[in-house]
């Protein structure tokens, strides 16, 4: 099972095993951690899962599509290395992937 | 009257949500007073391009002319039971507004902008959510194992703890049955008890009080535990919840402290050498049988004041000076030894040799042990 870390806006880090197929969103939802909503649950409609995922870790994932791109226009403080983390699937590739939280989802 | 006898301009009115007809480039032509409350101006915004007040958002990149457009088109879009816009009001303030377009044809193309203000429903969500997720959490990190279980006895939550003491990984304990963890021998009495516990018509009681069961781990190893459980209804779903406290660590130290106990009046009340264990204060804890027989018999020592005790009577004031003096010494963390005269059961006096002896834990003096020895085998103090 892949270890993901999760990192809240002020630093603090959550370190978790996340089932290999379901998503980054699941994992925190799933484990309490603070910062990330996933408010539809999963369907890519209300962009409250925006994470930030380093330059190192995209290769290993999908790349956001045309409907994660669009949500991405609600989310705040949006970069270059923003996703929605309901749209990235776990792979043992992951092991070790550090995920930043926004400061806010809303 | 019919309907086509009310004009546009009146209906929008009417309608008490904030409403407006904007062009498709923004402009709004139509207004009502619903949408200037909620704006907090004077007069609905008329002639003015609706991202006056629907503004792209700092930090985002967020276009709401366009998504408006788009939802035109897309009426029944999932995201817009989720997102939100936000509305920037007369005093600077930003209020998050769910919004509605319907799209109208009329020469050009219009649209009609329902707004709907959801901070109270946002602050309502957001303790909601924190009430749940507090509750949540203080479920997660409780040191007790925590174990949820619906009617038919099939587990719907346990909590970190649960998982770790009967070894099993994340989520691994969710439905399966609650008698998974229970011993083979025990599963019979088992299901006779939880069925005089469901029985039961309290709301919410301990099963009968905080009782020690036997579980069984994922790796088949038993463990003793102590159990309580209580029954929770909530919107007619019945749900059993276990607290679980392992009593491994427990029953081991009570174990070890019988043990302990047990060496220690062996030789304690074996010693030919009388002895007796005193509090800081000069209370006597314990006493062996050897300093009993230089009591009378039937004698009460046990929280009594050793320099009261009677072998001390054959110069009591004097003794009790000394034997202050000794005990003050013996809270300096020094021993004292000293022959002293001792009054027997018989009457008589005996000359013996008297030592007192601190007793540390952690730095603190918690008790003294006072030994009474025959005169050949006394010795000087320090030797």
């Amino acid at each position: 099972m892949p270890k993901v870390t999760y990192v809240e806006d002020d630093g603090t880090t959550h370190e978790i095993d996340v089932p290999v197929g379901t998503t980054l969103m699941q994992g925190a939802v799933g484990h309490l951690i603070p910062g990330i909503e996933g408010d539809c649950g999963g369907l890519c409609a209300c962009a409250t899962c925006h994470v930030y995922i380093s330059d190192e870790f995209v290769p290993l994932g999908n790349s956001a599509d045309e409907l994660e791109s669009g949500m991405l226009e609600f989310a705040f403080d949006v970069r270059n290395s923003s996703r929605l983390a309901c749209q990235i699937e776990v792979s043992e590739e992951m092991e070790g992937i550090v995920v930043q939280m926004p400061l806010r989802q809303y | 009257m019919l309907l086509d006898d009310i004009s546009a301009s009146q209906l929008l009115e009417r309608v008490p949500e904030p409403m407006l007809v904007m062009s498709s480039d923004g402009f709004i032509v139509s207004a009502n007073d619903a949408l200037a409350h909620l704006l907090e101006t004077d007069a609905p915004p008329l002639a003015t391009n609706v991202t006056q007040f629907l503004p792209e958002t700092e930090r985002a990149r967020l276009n709401p002319l366009a998504w408006m457009r788009r939802w035109a088109e897309t009426p029944e879009a999932p995201e817009l039971e989720h997102v939100h816009l936000i509305c920037r009001i007369a005093r600077g303030n930003d209020r998050p507004v769910r919004v509605r377009v319907g799209r109208l044809l009329i020469d050009d193309v219009y649209y009609l902008v329902l707004l709907h203000d959801i901070t109270q429903e946002q602050t309502r969500q957001h303790q909601s959510r924190q009430a749940h997720r507090l509750a949540a959490r203080i479920l997660a990190n409780s040191a007790d194992a925590i174990v949820n279980v619906n009617a038919e006895f099939t587990i719907i939550y346990a909590n970190p703890s649960a998982e770790i003491l009967f070894g099993y990984g994340r989520g691994e304990l969710v439905d399966k049955p609650l008698s998974a963890l229970v011993p083979d021998r025990f599963r019979e009495s088992h299901e006779i008890q939880m069925a005089k516990f469901v029985k039961a018509k309290a709301p919410a009681r301990l099963m009968g009080a905080r009782v020690e069961v036997a579980v069984v781990t994922k790796s088949g190893k038993e463990i003793p535990l102590e159990a309580s459980i209580c029954k929770v209804t909530l919107d007619q779903t019945l749900v059993y919840s276990a607290q679980l406290r392992d009593l491994t660590v427990r029953k081991a130290a009570q174990a070890e402290l019988a043990r302990s106990t047990a060496s220690f009046h062996t030789v304690f009340d074996h010693a030919l050498q009388a002895m007796a264990l005193i509090s800081p204060t000069g209370s006597v804890l314990e006493m062996n049988p050897a300093a009993m027989d230089l009591l009378p018999p039937g004698q009460q020592v046990l929280g009594s004041s050793f320099s009261e005790l009677p072998f001390w009577s054959v110069d009591p004031e004097a003794t009790a000076n000394w034997l202050c003096d000794a005990m003050a010494q013996c809270q300096r963390g020094r021993a004292y030894r000293s022959p002293v005269n001792m009054r027997m059961p018989d009457g008589s006096q005996r000359q013996l040799d008297f030592s007192l002896s601190p007793i540390t834990r952690e730095g603190e003096i918690f008790a003294m042990v006072a030994e009474v020895r025959e005169m050949s085998e006394a010795v000087s103090p320090g030797a």
